[in-house]
Parts: structure tokens; C-alpha cells; sequence
């Protein structure tokens, strides 16, 4: 039987270190006027996005530590 | 005692500079090379482009407009810079506020630019972009307000930066400007691209930023414990 244990320390870390840029990113995006610099909120939102989903894909297949019975 | 005089130095200091930071919401730039400060969410520029006002007869109004541009450069708030240009130091402290004084060349730079009528100045223009005088573009920056005070009363001027205050420390953002009173034409400005001129990209990605923040604006947090309820609501919109 397969167990998943999460390590909530490191989840933490990770999550605090790249969580940051991500919100900041997505906040900029957010209150910008995309009009006058689509590019450059496209990549904001883009990066967001992505630095979301790896930390996500991360999380579950290198911190989801699974322990079998 | 050498070292009271140090440490009474050393708290006085860091007050000095923060009064002085605190006070630098209007920019009264003397001198043909002073550049306007960046940093600032939105400026307003002064501009005196219009011949009348050199004259000398033309004093009291500027006297005028100077005093009710400290009032609209002190109530702006930290965040917004009003911009006034003389030609030398000290002028409405040392000397009087005249229209001798003007640095009108460097008015008439921003309004060919920008293409302002000289006639209908002076233009108070508000603009979100730093005005980077050695590399202004032929239209106004995209976001940015015109008024042009050159045909309306003291009154009316008075009115408006009163109202446009009020939106700028508010909000800091560049108003709308509103319809014009009688006597006070407006010129016509570069208004924003219509939507429907954007491209498809830029359109999808607007809509993206709305359904989010409609979405964001949505939800409510409730947390209901014996000693503590709060409600946390995640922003909150306002009227347009």
C-alpha cells in the first residue's frame, strides 16, 4: 500500500521562494493596463502561470514522499 | 561634548531627510537643465506655452496659477509630482512670481510636441509616463488628460484642480477629464486605441485580466471560532 507523506518544511520553502515572484508577477499583471504593453503582460501572466505549475508538478512528484507498506 | 554634538547630528538627520522627502510632491524645476524627477505614479506638467501670458500684464495670473499650483502639488499626495518650470532659482520666494520668469522655451517644447495650441495654454497635462524631455514622442503618452486653462476664470480653475486633486491622491491614476465648463475649451487629446482596433491578442488577454479580477472579487472568507469571526472579502469593487 502506497502512502504519501508531505514534508510540510520543505514544502514551505518552496513554496515561499517561488511563490513570491509568481504572486508578484501575477499582481503586476493584474493591476496593469495591458493595452499599452500587452508583450510584456502576456509574459507576466505566462510566467505566472508556469512558475505555478512547476512548483505544483514539483510538489507532488519530488515532495510527495511515497512509502510502501 | 564633541560626541553630544555628533549623536544630536545623528538623530537629526534622518528627520531632516524625511521631512524633505515628504515634502517633494511638486517639482518647481529652475533652470533650463533640471530634469523632472521619475519615480512618480503620474505627473503633472504646468505648461505655459501661450505668448499672452509673457506679457507683463499677464502677472497676476501667473501669480495666481503658481499659488493655486503649490495647493494642487501639496494635496496630490507622495505618490504624483506637479511640475512648474521657471527660469532661475528662487522665483515666489525670493522674487516675485511674474510671467518674466516663465521658462517659456521649455513649455513650448512640450506643447509642439504634443501638439497643443499655444493659443489655448496654459495646459495643465497629467500624464502616468515620465516625461522624458530628451525623448518625447509627436502625440501625448497614451495615458494622459489635457485641460487647457487659458479661457477660463480663476474660479473654474480652482474647481477643477480641486476636483482633479481629489482624484489623483485617491486614486493615482490620470483623470478623466470632464466636460468642459463654458469659457474653458478642452482640447481635443489622443484618446486610447478602441478595443476593437487591438489585436486579437491583446483583446483575449484584457479579457482574461477582467474574468480574473470579477473572479477575485467574488468570493467571501468566513472564519466562525468561539473567540474569533471574521470575514475576509477579497476586494472591494468600485462604481464605474
Amino acid at each position: 500500500m502506497n502512502i504519501r507523506r508531505w514534508p510540510v518544511g520543505k514544502l514551505i520553502i518552496l513554496w515561499c521562494w517561488w511563490g513570491i515572484p509568481a504572486y508578484l508577477l501575477f499582481t503586476d499583471f493584474q493591476m496593469g493596463k495591458v493595452h499599452f504593453s500587452a508583450g510584456r503582460y502576456w509574459l507576466e501572466l505566462l510566467c505566472s502561470l508556469f512558475l505555478l505549475a512547476a512548483l505544483s508538478a514539483i510538489t507532488w512528484h519530488w515532495l510527495g514522499d511515497r512509502k510502501t507498506d | 561634548m564633541r560626541f553630544l554634538r555628533l549623536a544630536i547630528l545623528l538623530t537629526t538627520i534622518p528627520f531632516g531627510f524625511a521631512s524633505s522627502s515628504n515634502a517633494q510632491t511638486t517639482a518647481i524645476l529652475d533652470g533650463p537643465g533640471v530634469p523632472v524627477r521619475p519615480g512618480f505614479k503620474t505627473y503633472s506638467l504646468f505648461l505655459m506655452c501661450n505668448p499672452d501670458w509673457l506679457l507683463n500684464d499677464s502677472d497676476a495670473n501667473v501669480a495666481s496659477l503658481f499659488s493655486d499650483f503649490k495647493v494642487f502639488g501639496a494635496a496630490i499626495g507622495d505618490d504624483n509630482l506637479a511640475v512648474w518650470f521657471w527660469k532661475h532659482p528662487g522665483v515666489g520666494v525670493y522674487s516675485p512670481a511674474t510671467a518674466s520668469a516663465i521658462d517659456f522655451p521649455r513649455s513650448i517644447n512640450f506643447c509642439k510636441k504634443w501638439q497643443l495650441a499655444p493659443s489655448k495654454g496654459p495646459y495643465l497635462v497629467i500624464t502616468s509616463q515620465y516625461p522624458d524631455e530628451r525623448h518625447l514622442g509627436d502625440l501625448l503618452p497614451q495615458d494622459s488628460a489635457v485641460f487647457a486653462l487659458g479661457a477660463a476664470k480663476r474660479e473654474d480653475i480652482d474647481k477643477l484642480l480641486v476636483s482633479l486633486s481629489d482624484q489623483l491622491l485617491l486614486t493615482n491614476k490620470v483623470p478623466i477629464p470632464p466636460p468642459a465648463p463654458a469659457g474653458a475649451p478642452t482640447p481635443a487629446q489622443p484618446a486610447a486605441p478602441p478595443p476593437a482596433r487591438l489585436p486579437w491578442s491583446t483583446r483575449l488577454l484584457e479579457a482574461v485580466q477582467q474574468s480574473i479580477n470579477q473572479a477575485g472579487c467574488e468570493w467571501t472568507f468566513k472564519l466562525q471560532t468561539g473567540a474569533v469571526d471574521a470575514t475576509v472579502h477579497a476586494c472591494v469593487t468600485q462604481p464605474t
